[in-house]
């Protein structure tokens, strides 16, 4: 993804010729149809990118499964030879790929083992039961690869080509007035939704940098706005067996995220964050729309800004083949390797269930199926955003799968990714504070999610 | 004059106090040393991220504009500045090889003292592997 950040300079050059409007309008209609537009899909609704990953999956799934050996294989080996053998990696790609820390490099050997034992059924009982290893490797994995696949090379068309940059100067004023934030916020939380996490995550820093976020603006608009995105909430709900209900899944995921950003920046930590910028920085205006322009002239000016900057055509296949590359072999045995930790912690000790025992009778209180098995996923979610979905996806009441799956993406600090990001960016939150918010959007989210499955899903 | 190229690693994530390094720094940047400046993303899972290598040069972006930051307040002039991405101690020692650094002047060890045992600091590795003197500096 080219820096929208860069978007400030390209925008003071106005290219409207013809074929910038198409680099900015084809891309652009290309991705929101792709991820936005709903289409029949079996008995129900979805958007094209779940019908493609839904046909990668029943077309190629035997590829798909022996894909994630040969991955994870490749990984571990070249990653030990590069980090602790005797091989010199000679291109920064290959030191960025292959040469890890004692941790990842454990992590991804960890992952080829779990994967060559399930994938052969050679392994205990503990790695490939249908709750350990059949959902990591078998369900997870596989939907992941296919996802990525196409992420890679779909999402860009989003998030590249100025359609964040049109949308997201359509919603500044709303988020002014809503959430008393600058309305560049409203870029930067579309980067999550329509790119990834961390990626908006690290937007909203470098707008704090350049003195356009307070402190408190800054830590309000990660905290709040950096939703998962559209992609993965997919692979979430076909995790959990709910891709027949997404877009009301979807809508639900949308009105506790609106929900928390309401009363989120009015209470502590955020409210007592300084509204302080940071220091040595001189102009804190933003331009996101300017004096006496429309928001649709807004919109369309940093949209062509964008698009004047995107990759070509030849960039854009290059950028979404490293990617994808960078993804399969460097984070997918990873995945696979806390995945299943995780899962086997969940179903051979009684760690989270003594973690999570607390809300249990809550969850009974409210009237929700199989309480004791839903909840350690309000308590897991803080370490990594998978986990509620893997442990709630043996779960057989369809509502509470669907508070789970809520659960998973909206409580939205993980402090595997952006939880990690957040402490790294020095705006003024410590493990506490994230920790706080975190079980305040799960106080807010559980309610709405269990009344909306209640009474409005199902 | 002298021919001392000085490299500096700094951890842009901290708000150590750098009063007893710059003033080391001083020092040899006044005997005519070249100081070079450098700072290391440490690794991070992106797990969600269907853009990761994205979103790591924008985490790079923000240590480089944060290094710019620790050198703009240095009381002598940086030479260069450096930001890499990856495990900490080997980029250093990669850095130190590529711009031929005659030292490596190295804050000590921040973490909590268990955290560092068990998992080492990146100074005393730093120290262990390095081509050139390393000196590193307690607080």
């Amino acid at each position: 993804m080219t820096n929208p950040g860069n978007v400030a300079a390209a925008a003071q050059s106005d290219d409207r010729s013809t074929s910038n409007w198409l680099k900015f309008i084809i891309p652009s209609t290309l991705g929101a149809a792709l991820f936005l537009m709903p289409v029949p899909g079996g008995d129900t609704w979805t958007i094209p990118f779940g019908v493609m990953v839904d046909w990668l999956n029943g077309n190629f799934g035997a590829l798909l499964k022996w894909a994630l050996v040969v991955v994870t294989m490749a990984s571990a080996v070249l990653t030990l030879w590069y980090s602790y053998g005797p091989g010199k990696p000679s291109t920064p790609m290959m030191v960025q790929y292959f040469r890890t820390t004692a941790v990842w490099t454990g992590l991804r050997c960890l992952g080829a083992v779990f994967t060559v034992l399930y994938t052969t059924g050679t392994g205990p009982e503990w790695i490939i039961s249908g709750a350990t290893g059949g959902t990591v490797v078998g369900a997870l994995m596989t939907n992941l690869l296919a996802l990525f696949a196409l992420a890679s090379f779909g999402l860009p068309l989003l998030s590249d080509y100025g359609f964040m940059e049109f949308v997201g100067a359509l919603l500044s004023k709303s988020f002014h007035f809503l959430f008393r934030l600058p309305g560049r916020s409203a870029i930067d939380g579309l980067a999550s939704w329509l790119g990834a996490a961390a990626l908006g995550v690290m937007l909203t820093v470098q707008q704090y940098d350049k003195g356009v976020y307070t402190t408190r603006e800054a830590a309000v608009v990660a905290t709040n706005f950096s939703i998962v995105s559209i992609p993965f909430c997919y692979v979430i709900a076909k995790l959990v067996g709910l891709s027949d209900v997404f877009f009301a899944y979807y809508g639900c995921v949308l009105i506790i995220g609106f929900v928390c950003a309401l009363i989120l920046p009015r209470i502590p930590p955020l409210s007592r964050l300084p509204d302080d910028y940071k220091a040595g920085t001189t102009n804190h205006i933003d331009a996101t729309v300017r004096e006496g322009e429309t928001l649709v002239q807004a919109g369309t000016r940093l949209g062509l800004a964008r698009a004047r900057i995107a990759p070509n055509f030849p960039e854009f296949i290059k950028n979404g083949f490293d990617n994808l590359v960078f993804m399969w072999f460097s984070l997918v045995p990873a995945t696979v390797a806390i995945a299943m930790i995780a899962l086997v912690l969940v179903e051979y000790t009684p760690v989270f269930h003594w973690l999570s025992a607390p809300f249990v009778p809550i969850l009974n209180w409210a009237g929700l199926a199989e309480a004791e098995a839903a909840a350690p996923s309000l308590v897991v979610g803080f370490a990594d955003m998978y986990l509620p979905a893997l442990i709630g996806k043996s779960i057989e009441s369809q509502e509470t799968r669907f508070l789970v799956a809520i659960l998973s993406v909206s409580q939205l600090i993980y402090m595997s990714e952006v939880g990690a990001i957040l402490l790294r960016a020095n705006l003024g939150l410590n493990v506490g504070h994230l920790a706080m918010i975190f079980v305040i959007r799960t106080i807010i989210a559980t309610p709405i999610a269990i009344f909306l499955a209640h009474y409005v899903v199902f | 004059m002298t021919s001392e190229t000085v490299l500096v690693p700094i951890n842009v994530g901290s708000e150590t106090d750098r009063a007893a390094l710059f003033a080391q720094l001083a020092e040899r940047a006044g005997r005519g040393a070249t100081i070079v400046f450098m700072t290391v993303v440490p690794e991070i899972y992106l797990a969600t991220d269907t853009d990761p290598k994205g979103t790591i040069e924008a985490m790079q972006e923000q240590a480089g504009v944060r290094l710019a930051d620790v050198a703009e307040a240095a009381p002598f002039k940086v030479d260069r500045q450096v930001v890499r991405y990856g495990p900490v101690a080997p980029a250093i020692l990669d850095v130190a090889a590529e711009i031929g650094a005659t030292l490596i002047l190295i804050n000590a060890r921040q973490k909590g003292r268990a955290v560092a045992y068990a998992l080492g600091s990146v100074a005393s590795r730093v120290a262990n592997h390095a081509a050139c003197s390393v000196m590193v500096l307690r607080h």
